[in-house]
């Protein structure tokens, strides 16, 4: 709690989030009334903070003047960001944890996916192949030979892409998979190469490797953001919360990344028991969607649950908890 | 200490037994249960689908623990032989099972914690 006296408003300097400003005045209940347009959110350079006295309940005429001075400051930084901007800093916690959790979850699914990837890859390399073998012999015997092969990898190639499984492939619903391709096999003669064959092949080993990336961002995301917060509470000099913060936010860390990895597994299991095994686009899809919804429901309670446990032990170590 | 308190060391003990419990599995029981099904389909087919990989290692894991659970369904599916399920021992069965229970009411705990104390 702040300690009793006139209360006083000032200019935040740089972008922090709301939690940290708070602790930096020893904010109260009467600093999230006071303070309710930004509260729980990162608060920008430029909002006006109002701190009030915390002995007095009540909010008094000079708190109401900061307060309206504040909201119309507030009001006006808005305007000036972008639509998008606004959005970003209003959810900054919400779309962080759904950021560092989810992909826990999915990045583990989605390796699933990237394998799926990797297996319409041959498929296309194995056209490739084919359309280069049956260039060389020309004979009609072969020319027969080339369009049953050609047929029975089509067949494979529409199997792999049926469904939400043609998504990170760069191919969509188009008609035909010539066509798709853009494959003929005069324009083919003419120009030795499958149209768009590379764009399509860089679209896939893009895509593979944004989902091998996504645990690895997930926790990087998860690291990055406790490191600036001890960081921060650590520069203000006051050795106190420096090492309060430290266990605090190492243990939301260790809960949210916990929590997050069981809660994909859990999800991912939900989806084995409902569809009986894992097989086909369906399967990979539920897997995916689970793992992300498991991992995000389990990073967020395991991060609070750990909150708790990180606020306690840095009691006991204090020389405080009880 | 506060009921919540307790409430969340126990979360938080559960969470890190399971981890390592899980890692334990993955890495030591995984390959002498695959070795008792290598004939199983869906070990042939995980193995072709997703090599060696940490998912593929946890889509086998929970493929065994659905045969743990519900053999009779799990061999409808064509999924495992009859033969196949009498040659996991019946302590590794129990194995699984305790980890997918302790699992189930992890995340159970760590759920209602959300939904009483926040």
């Amino acid at each position: 709690m702040a300690a009793p006296g006139k209360a006083y408003v000032f200019i935040n300097d740089r972008v922090e989030g709301y939690n940290l400003i708070k602790s930096k005045v020893n904010g109260g209940a009467k600093f999230d009334k006071l303070n309710s347009h930004i509260y729980n959110t990162l608060v920008m350079a430029g909002q006006l903070i109002v701190v009030g006295d915390e002995a007095n309940p009540t909010i008094t005429p000079d708190e109401q003047e900061m307060v309206r001075l504040a909201y119309g400051t507030h009001h006006s930084l808005r305007q000036t960001m972008g639509d998008l901007d606004g959005l970003v800093v209003k959810n900054y916690d919400m779309l962080q944890k759904i950021l560092g959790y989810s992909s826990v979850g999915i990045g583990s699914a989605t390796g699933a996916w990237e394998n799926h990837l990797k297996g319409i890859e041959k498929t296309l390399q194995d056209i490739e192949r084919l359309h280069q073998l049956a260039l060389k012999r020309g004979t009609p015997i072969a020319r027969q030979e080339f369009i049953n092969q050609r047929r029975v990898l089509f067949a494979k190639l529409d199997g792999q892409l049926e469904g939400i499984a043609r998504y990170g492939t760069g191919m969509h619903n188009q008609g035909s998979i010539k066509k798709m391709l853009g494959i003929s096999t005069k324009s083919y003669l003419h120009t030795q190469e499958v149209r768009g064959y590379t764009e399509r092949l860089d679209n896939i080993a893009k895509a593979s490797r944004l989902m091998k990336a996504g645990t690895l961002i997930g926790i990087a995301l998860n690291a990055y953001s406790t490191y600036l917060e001890i960081e921060e509470a650590c520069s203000m000099g006051r050795e106190e919360l420096c090492t309060q913060v430290k266990f605090i936010e190492g243990a939301k860390l260790v809960g949210g990344l916990g929590g997050g990895y069981v809660g994909g597994l859990a999800g991912t299991y939900v989806c084995f028991i409902v569809l009986g095994a894992l097989s086909g686009p369906g399967a990979l899809a539920c897997t995916i969607v689970a793992a992300g919804v498991g991992g995000f429901g389990g990073g967020l309670i395991g991060e609070n649950i750990m909150e708790i446990v990180g606020t306690k032990l840095y009691g006991w170590s204090d020389g405080n908890g009880h | 200490m506060d009921i919540k308190t307790w409430w969340a060391f126990s979360n938080a003990g559960a969470l890190f037994i399971n981890i390592f419990w899980n890692i334990y599995f993955l890495f030591v029981q995984l390959p002498k249960t695959e070795a008792l099904l290598h004939d199983a389909n869906f070990i042939v087919r995980f193995n072709n689908f997703f090599g060696n990989s940490i998912l593929g290692k946890h889509a086998k894991i929970h493929a065994i623990a659905m045969v743990a659970m519900m053999p009779k369904r799990m061999q409808r599916l064509g999924e495992v032989s009859h033969e196949a399920y009498l040659r996991i021992p019946t302590s590794l069965k129990v194995h699984i099972l305790a980890m997918y229970f302790f699992m189930c009411v992890n995340m159970l705990g760590m759920t209602c914690f959300y939904f009483v104390f926040d």
